[in-house]
């Protein structure tokens, strides 16, 4: 029982006592609150970081290890994969827990936002680490469990429909997830997840039943991970309030999905045994095909948020297809656009956040002039949109540059093409975004009324604790593709997490 | 660390311009101390250490490389001159100046990169950079028209941006167990690929539009002239070279001279002088119907970069001998014309306010003649040692072909002296009628750059080895140049006294875009009244769906009819007895 053991435990009871702490609070002590939810950010953060130089630079294993009968196991454990995840998800938390505090400052039932906030972390950490396909489809489904207060937080109509739209996508489809789960662990035998995959070692494996499984698994894990035409909830769910679609869009729900379509397709079945039973074609048709829908869809939409939540769809979809393409650059570009995606995501919705929180604007054709009225978020929105569509030096660039790369190497030609599309329609739909908050002159005045809605503030165009956060996540999505050859970047991590990979346990 | 230096001098200005108290400093003195880092190190000799940085992009190196040190004495020489320009174009008043200060600065920071980057990441980071920095420029005014050439620049510029990147996908992928990202070593490598030709065609469309190639230029026309004077004099001065310095980092004339593999050269090298020929012949033919000064040197550059194209193509030739002088040839006609070209429109700038028969109109126009003839090749200017390199070059090409060329270059000179005396005589015409009030940095800029061009430029070009050289020896050699200039006046005589000449023509290009942007913004009207623009089209909503068939009606009345059927006796009766011979069967069956 030493720290190898604890650890693991602290980073994910972090998030959850503070949870459970703060649904107890009193409304009003959000003093108190504030201090508790930092404490346990930072807690999460300061663990990670320590896991994080325990394993890259000592080698060692976190691991905990509990039977739950039937054959179960309950693990834990921190590998490279892992802790690419939760690093992301431990510092987005801590960017958008700050942000949060900031955006609903004065608003009801707080205490029930956060303390599911900090829950809904602690799901996404939990399934970061979950050794084992059982203990990660728990925390999956528990995951569903509490991100439905949030998206609901406001309780309109509207709201409570997307929540139900929600509920309905995620735990039909987390039923057939557990028949996949079940069915493997029935077929195989306990196994944790191995890099490399554990199936190709199983003798005579019956190739229709896995075959079967397979496509039980990704249906399970398609509906976070937006796949096309599981992807209808996530448009839905974007009248939730900014930091929730923050969350659900770049540090918890979105993410699971995409990251357990990598742990089913790397790391149970392995890239090539799944290529030899032929079910990356499938896959890839369909990825391919969220990728180019997503973004067609994005072009059509007027609203802001809505907007994005395509542009969503079709970008988380480059992870996975950092899972089907054979290369092992590709790999490579996958896992760094798990990071990637998730800093410029979440820059963007922060943004359109502050910009309907201070001007309230909620539309694309609300936009104009908005550049001249608040630049730096504006600036901070054009980095991270730019980052998008892919225009160096930003990070998403980094992210297809591998990506095609890996295409390339496996002769899988049709990746660049794909790219050069999708890229096309994201600047489509971001460049008249860009040039209409830029260019054009501010249609009117705003008038007082919104302004006196919006946040009483000083010289700052927004309160620091909105501006903060973004400030950091886009610096970081500049950052990430400026010294994109670092070895700590997020491509320099990812680089190394695949080459790590063999040799680790 | 004098690389990251000069590259991101200009980016450290404009980071000051967020500093209230010096912007207005910056903005008057930013845009010309910008690149004199890159101005002093172009200047200091190629002795400088490559710079490689590991963690910058995807380990970028930067260098001069074979081309970098012209090109990045050009840029930095027209920005200095520009932004020199600028900081008395603008008036203290003026309140776009500071966006203009901003986007001057960050497109200067990305034509400064490209010039000594030397691995595919990092050129490709400058070149976007300068490429969608420069649309700020192009709107710079906010007219109809300048937001027109806008729409039209950015959507070339992000296809441009797309083929490039693709075509930089491939490249970097030709190692096959390591990336390979630098030129030198990916261009050798491209005609044996089986990608190769894919590569070359990728960049030579991506470049090209940059470049102003044939047909890929139409956005040229409109941005270049929309952009306030010193924007316009460097882009068409020094970025439009870009496009040519990438052709020339994959290309790569001298590597593959010689070798087994020059029979995809060939085709290139053909390739690239017919359509250099034909930019040539065709931006002095469409830009002799345009009355707008501005506009007939865009045309003008149009036609001097397909006589590049034609030059490159020239040293992409099989015969191996001499491509090297061409080379030479090919940078310094790269720098006569980028001085030329960017003080022809900052002179356009300065004859705006010249009284058209005053002395200055007079020194203006005078100026203006004298740069027009440099370019044109007059003899014992810089202009003429391009032009021998250009028709040495001619004799490269393979059999007829050569004779042909050679033949037509003393056509494209006519052309060139044609359209510049036609451009000429359209700045005077428009000339006001007395002297306005000049900024000091206007007249030092133009001065300067005239004077570098008339006398620092022969002197690079006498560095070349030419036969001729710049004091050319006999009178047949004199002649030949002088003649198809005299020929060029006497033709823009003539065409200024027809009647084509009294009101603009429309080009070809004109009507191509015309009827693009015609039929896009049908396309465009149609998308808007189809249903596919509906925002609620194509909406997959699952839980719609399932909804919709809980409560149809045969949802709600069929398993209510169902259980009212149960509720029968005999229904239940006959089930029941069913269910027990099912049971007793199987009981029975084992």
């Amino acid at each position: 029982m030493s720290m190898t053991f604890w650890l693991p435990l602290i980073v994910l009871s972090s998030s959850l006592v503070t949870g459970l702490i703060i649904f107890v609070l009193p409304e009003e002590r959000s003093r108190v609150r504030t201090m508790l939810n930092m404490a346990g950010a930072t807690v999460k953060v300061a663990g990670v970081f320590l896991m994080a130089w325990g394993l890259l630079a000592h080698g060692i294993a976190y691991e905990v290890r509990f039977t739950m009968g039937l054959g179960f196991d309950f693990l834990l454990r921190v590998d490279l994969l892992s802790l690419a995840f939760v690093s992301l998800s431990s510092n987005l938390w801590f960017l958008t827990t700050l942000y949060a505090v900031g955006y609903l400052e004065g608003s009801e039932n707080r205490s029930r936002f956060f303390g599911f906030f900090s829950l809904c972390v602690t799901a996404s950490t939990g399934v970061a680490l979950a050794g084992n396909l059982i203990t990660f489809f728990i925390f999956y489904e528990f995951l569903t469990l509490v991100t439905y207060p949030l998206v609901v937080h406001k309780g309109t109509p509207q709201a409570l429909a997307a929540g139900r739209t929600y509920l309905w996508y995620a735990m039909s489809v987390g039923a057939v997830l557990l028949v996949g789960v079940v069915w493997l662990q029935a077929l195989a035998g306990p196994f944790d997840f191995v890099s490399g995959g554990v199936l190709h070692a199983m003798e005579h494996a019956p190739r229709q039943e896995l075959t079967v499984i397979f496509a039980l698994l990704i249906i399970g894990l398609s509906v976070k991970s937006a796949l096309v035409p599981l992807h209808g909830w996530l448009p839905a769910a974007m009248v939730a309030p900014a930091p929730v679609s923050a969350l659900l869009h770049a540090v918890a729900v979105v993410k699971a999905g995409a990251f357990g379509v990598l742990r089913v397709v790397l790391d149970v079945y392995g890239k090539d045994h799944a290529a030899a039973l032929g079910l990356l074609t499938p896959l890839a048709v369909v990825v391919v095909a969220t990728i180019i829908f997503g973004s067609l869809r994005a072009l059509m939409q007027n609203d802001l948020k809505r907007r994005l939540a395509y542009s969503t769809v079709s970008q988380v979809s480059y992870i996975a297809l950092g899972a089907v393409v054979l290369g092992p650059l590709a790999t490579v570009g996958g896992l760094a656009h798990l990071v990637h995606q998730g800093i410029m995501k979440i820059t963007l919705f922060f943004c359109a956040g502050i910009l309907a929180e201070s001007r309230g604007i909620h539309r694309i054709d609300q936009m104009d002039g908005v550049g001249r009225a608040m630049p730096l978020t504006m600036t901070l929105f054009t980095i991270a949109s730019l980052g998008m569509i892919g225009v160096p030096p930003m990070a998403g660039f980094v992210s297809k540059w591998y990506l095609a790369q890996g295409g390339i190497q496996a002769g899988q030609d049709w990746v660049v093409a794909v790219l050069a599309t999708s890229s096309l329609l994201n600047a489509a739909y971001f460049l008249p975004m860009l040039h209409a908050a830029w260019f054009k002159p501010l249609p009117f005045k705003p008038d007082p009324e919104t302004l006196s809605r919006g946040i009483v503030h000083g010289r700052l165009e927004a309160p620091w604790t909105l501006l903060v956060p973004t400030l950091a996540t886009a610096l970081f999505s500049l950052a990430a593709g400026m010294f994109a050859g670092w070895e700590w970047s997020p491509l320099g991590v990812a680089e190394k997490i695949f080459a790590g990979r063999g040799s680790m346990p | 660390m004098i690389w990251i230096l000069v590259v991101f001098f200009p980016l450290l200005l404009a980071g000051l311009l967020s500093i209230p108290g010096l912007r207005g400093m910056v903005c008057r003195h930013g845009p010309w101390m910008a690149c004199l880092p890159a101005l002093v190190l172009a200047l200091s000799g190629p002795g400088a250490q490559p710079g490689v940085f590991p963690s910058l992009f995807l380990e970028t190196s930067l260098h001069f490389g074979p081309y970098g040190r012209t090109f990045l004495l050009l840029t930095a020489l027209l920005w200095t001159a520009a932004g020199a320009f600028a900081g008395s174009y603008f008036t203290a008043k003026d309140s776009s100046r500071f966006r203009f200060a901003l986007f001057f600065l960050l497109t200067l920071c990305g034509n400064l990169g490209l010039c000594v980057a030397q691995d595919l990441a990092s050129f490709y980071v400058f070149f976007a950079l300068m490429s969608f920095a420069a649309y700020g420029l192009i709107i710079h005014d906010r007219s109809e028209k300048a937001l027109r050439a806008g729409r039209v620049y950015l959507t070339m510029t992000v296809i441009g941006e797309v083929l490039l990147a693709s075509a930089f996908f491939y490249a970097g992928s030709i190692g096959l167990d390591r990336p390979i990202l630098l030129f030198s070593e990916i261009a050798p490598a491209l005609p044996s690929h089986v990608h190769g030709s894919l590569i070359l065609g990728l960049a030579f469309i991506g470049f090209g539009i940059k470049a102003g190639a044939l047909f890929l230029h139409i956005w040229l026309p409109l941005a270049h002239p929309a952009a306030p004077i010193p924007a316009s004099a460097v882009l068409s001065g020094a970025m439009i070279k870009a496009g040519l310095l990438g052709w020339l980092h994959l290309f790569a004339p001298g590597e593959n001279m010689g070798s087994a593999l020059s029979g995809a050269c060939t085709d290139w090298s053909m390739t690239l002088a017919w359509l250099g020929l034909a930019a040539a012949l065709y931006g002095v033919a469409f830009g002799l119907g345009k009355r707008d000064p501005k506009t007939i040197l865009a045309y003008s550059s149009v036609s001097q970069m397909g006589l590049m194209t034609m030059t490159l193509g020239f040293t992409l030739a099989p015969t191996a001998a001499g491509a090297e002088q061409i080379l030479s040839g090919l940078l310094l006609f790269v720098l006569v014309h980028g001085m030329a070209k960017g003080f022809l429109f900052l002179g356009v700038g300065l004859a705006r306010a010249a009284g058209r028969a005053t002395p200055r109109g007079f020194l203006v126009l005078a100026g203006l003649g004298l740069s027009s003839l440099v370019l044109a090749g007059l003899p014992f200017t810089a202009g003429s040692v391009v032009k021998q390199a250009l028709k040495q070059g001619a004799t490269l090409l393979p059999g007829g072909c050569s004779g042909l060329f050679s033949a037509m270059l003393p056509v494209t000179a006519t052309g060139t002296s044609l359209l510049l005396a036609v451009f000429v005589w359209r700045v005077r015409e428009q000339m006001p009628e007395a002297d306005e009030r000049i900024g000091p940095g206007m007249a030092a800029a133009c001065t300067g750059l005239l004077g570098l061009l008339l006398f620092a430029a022969p002197l690079a070009a006498n560095v070349l080895p030419m036969e001729q050289g710049l004091l050319m020896t006999g009178k047949h050699s004199i002649l030949d140049g002088f003649w198809p200039i005299g020929l060029g006046l006497l033709g823009a005589a003539a065409f200024l006294k027809s009647r084509w000449s009294n009101r603009d023509q429309k080009g070809l290009d004109d009507l191509i875009l015309e009827s693009l942007e015609r039929a896009l913004r049908r396309l465009h009207q149609r998308w808007k009244a189809s249903r596919l623009c509906d925002p609620a089209c194509g909406r997959i909503d699952l839980v719609a769906w399932s909804d919709r068939i809980l409560q149809s009606r045969w949802m709600r009345t069929v398993p209510d009819s169902l259980e009212q059927r149960l509720l029968y006796w005999h229904t239940a009766g006959v089930l029941f007895i069913f269910l027990l011979m099912i049971f007793i069967f199987t009981a029975w069956q084992n």
